[in-house]
C-alpha cells in the first residue's frame, strides 16, 4: 500500500491533470464571469498547485518524513476534493475554492516537511 | 531486518549498495595483469560517473523547458494574451539538489581517474595517489558520504611510500569502491523521483494542457497554414495539438533514456565487481 507521501503526490498529479484537461474551458468561463482578473486568479492557483508538486518531489529527494503522515493524509483529502470538483465539471468558482483549500493544506504539509 | 546504510539522508539497503558497488579489485597493482584489470575497473567507474554527471546536467535543463512551456500555456489560455505575465509560473528548478549530487560525483570521478593513472603510469604513481586521496577526502566532506565512508577516507595515508605501496593502493581502492557504491545506490533510490519530475514537466503540466485547447483558441488561417494535411479545420486543430504533444513526449523520452543509460552504466560496473564475477 502506498504511503501518505506517495498518495499525496499521486493525488496532486491527478488534480493537475484534471485541471489541464479542462483548462481552456475553465479559464474561458472565469474570464466571462469575472473578467481577466478572475481568469488570472484561477491560473495562479493552478501554478501554486504545480509548485506544490515540485516541492513534494524536492522533499522526496531530500529525506523521508515519516512523522507527518497524518498531515499528508489531510492534504491528500483536500487535493482529492479539488480534483472531484474538476472531474464533475464544476464552475470555475468552485474549482478555484477547492484548489485554494488544497494548496493551503499542501503548504502546511510542506512547511513541516522542511521544504 | 534488512541492514541499511544512509546516503544523503536516504536509507538504502546495504545489499543494494553491494550489488551496485564499483568493480575495483582488492589485490593491488602488484602485477601487470592486476594493474590492467584495476585500470579497466577504474575506467568503468569513471564511465558510470560521467553518465550520472551527464544525466544531472540534462535534468538541469528541464526547469527552463518548464518555464517556457508554462509561459506558452498561460499566453494561449489567457483572455488577455498580450497582457498576461508569462513569467508567473511554478518554479521547477532543482539546482541546489543537482549541484550537491554533481559535486559528489565529480569528486569520486576524480579519484577513479587518478587510480587509473596510478595503475597505468607507475612513474607518476605517487602524484596520482596523492590526488586520488585528496579527491576521496573531498567526497568525505560531502553530505552524500556515509559515516562508514568517512572512516575509510580518514584512515587513508596521504602519501605513497615504496615500502607499503600495494597495501596503500588497496585501501584507496576499497574507499573508492565504497564511495562509488554509495553514489550508485543514491542514483537508484532517486531515479523514480527524477522520472516523475520529467513526467510532471513535459506530460502532466504541459502536454495535458495542450489537449484542452479548442478550435476557438486558434487563428484559423494560421492553423490551415501550419497543418498541411487535407482535413477540415477541427481536424487540423487536433493534428496541431498531436504534433505538439508528440514533441513534448519525445523530449521526456530522450531524458528518460539518459536516466536509464546511467543505471545501466552503474549495473555494468557492479557486474565486474570481484564479488559478482563468475
Amino acid at each position: 500500500m502506498a504511503g501518505p507521501k506517495t498518495t499525496l503526490m499521486q493525488r496532486t498529479q491527478a488534480a493537475i491533470r484534471a485541471y489541464n484537461a479542462d483548462r481552456a474551458r475553465l479559464v474561458r468561463e472565469a474570464a466571462a464571469s469575472g473578467g481577466p482578473e478572475a481568469a488570472a486568479a484561477l491560473e495562479e492557483e493552478f501554478q501554486a498547485l504545480c509548485n506544490a508538486a515540485f516541492a513534494l518531489q524536492r522533499a522526496a529527494l531530500k529525506r523521508n518524513h515519516r512523522r507527518y503522515g497524518a498531515l499528508l493524509a489531510e492534504a491528500g483529502e483536500g487535493v482529492l476534493e479539488a480534483r472531484r470538483l474538476m472531474d464533475e465539471g464544476a464552475t470555475f468558482l468552485a474549482v478555484l475554492d477547492g484548489m485554494g483549500k488544497a494548496v493551503t493544506l499542501l503548504g502546511r504539509a510542506l512547511l513541516l516537511l522542511g521544504k | 531486518m534488512t541492514a541499511r546504510l544512509r546516503v544523503a539522508g536516504l536509507r538504502v539497503p546495504v545489499g543494494c549498495a553491494g550489488m551496485l558497488a564499483v568493480a575495483l579489485a582488492v589485490s593491488g597493482c602488484a602485477t601487470g595483469a592486476a594493474r590492467m584489470a584495476d585500470a579497466r575497473a577504474a575506467q568503468d567507474a569513471q564511465g558510470a560517473l560521467d553518465a550520472a554527471l551527464s544525466s544531472y546536467e540534462t535534468l538541469r535543463t528541464v526547469a527552463a523547458d518548464h518555464a517556457y512551456q508554462q509561459g506558452y500555456l498561460r499566453v494561449v489560455m489567457s483572455p488577455e494574451p498580450d497582457a498576461v505575465d508569462f513569467t508567473a509560473v511554478a518554479d521547477a528548478a532543482m539546482d541546489d539538489l543537482l549541484d550537491a549530487r554533481s559535486r559528489a560525483c565529480r569528486q569520486v570521478r576524480e579519484a577513479a581517474v587518478q587510480l587509473r593513472l596510478l595503475c597505468e603510469d607507475r612513474a607518476a604513481a605517487a602524484q596520482s595517489y596523492a590526488a586520488a586521496v585528496e579527491a576521496m577526502r573531498g567526497y568525505s566532506a560531502d553530505q552524500a558520504a556515509t559515516a562508514e565512508f568517512r572512516k575509510l577516507a580518514a584512515a587513508l595515508p596521504g602519501d605513497l611510500t615504496a615500502a607499503r605501496q600495494a597495501r596503500r593502493i588497496e585501501r584507496l581502492r576499497v574507499a573508492l569502491d565504497r564511495a562509488a557504491a554509495e553514489l550508485a545506490a543514491l542514483w537508484e533510490q532517486e531515479r523514480p523521483t527524477w522520472e516523475s519530475y520529467v513526467e510532471t514537466v513535459y506530460i502532466n503540466q504541459y502536454a495535458a494542457g495542450l489537449l484542452s485547447l479548442r478550435l476557438a483558441n486558434f487563428d484559423e488561417k494560421e492553423l490551415a497554414r501550419q497543418v498541411n494535411d487535407p482535413y477540415r479545420l477541427p481536424v487540423k486543430a487536433g493534428l496541431f495539438k498531436l504534433q505538439r504533444v508528440r514533441e513534448a513526449a519525445q523530449s521526456a523520452a530522450k531524458i528518460r533514456t539518459k536516466l536509464r543509460q546511467t543505471s545501466e552504466a552503474f549495473e555494468r560496473v557492479a557486474a565486474t565487481h570481484p564479488d559478482n564475477r563468475e
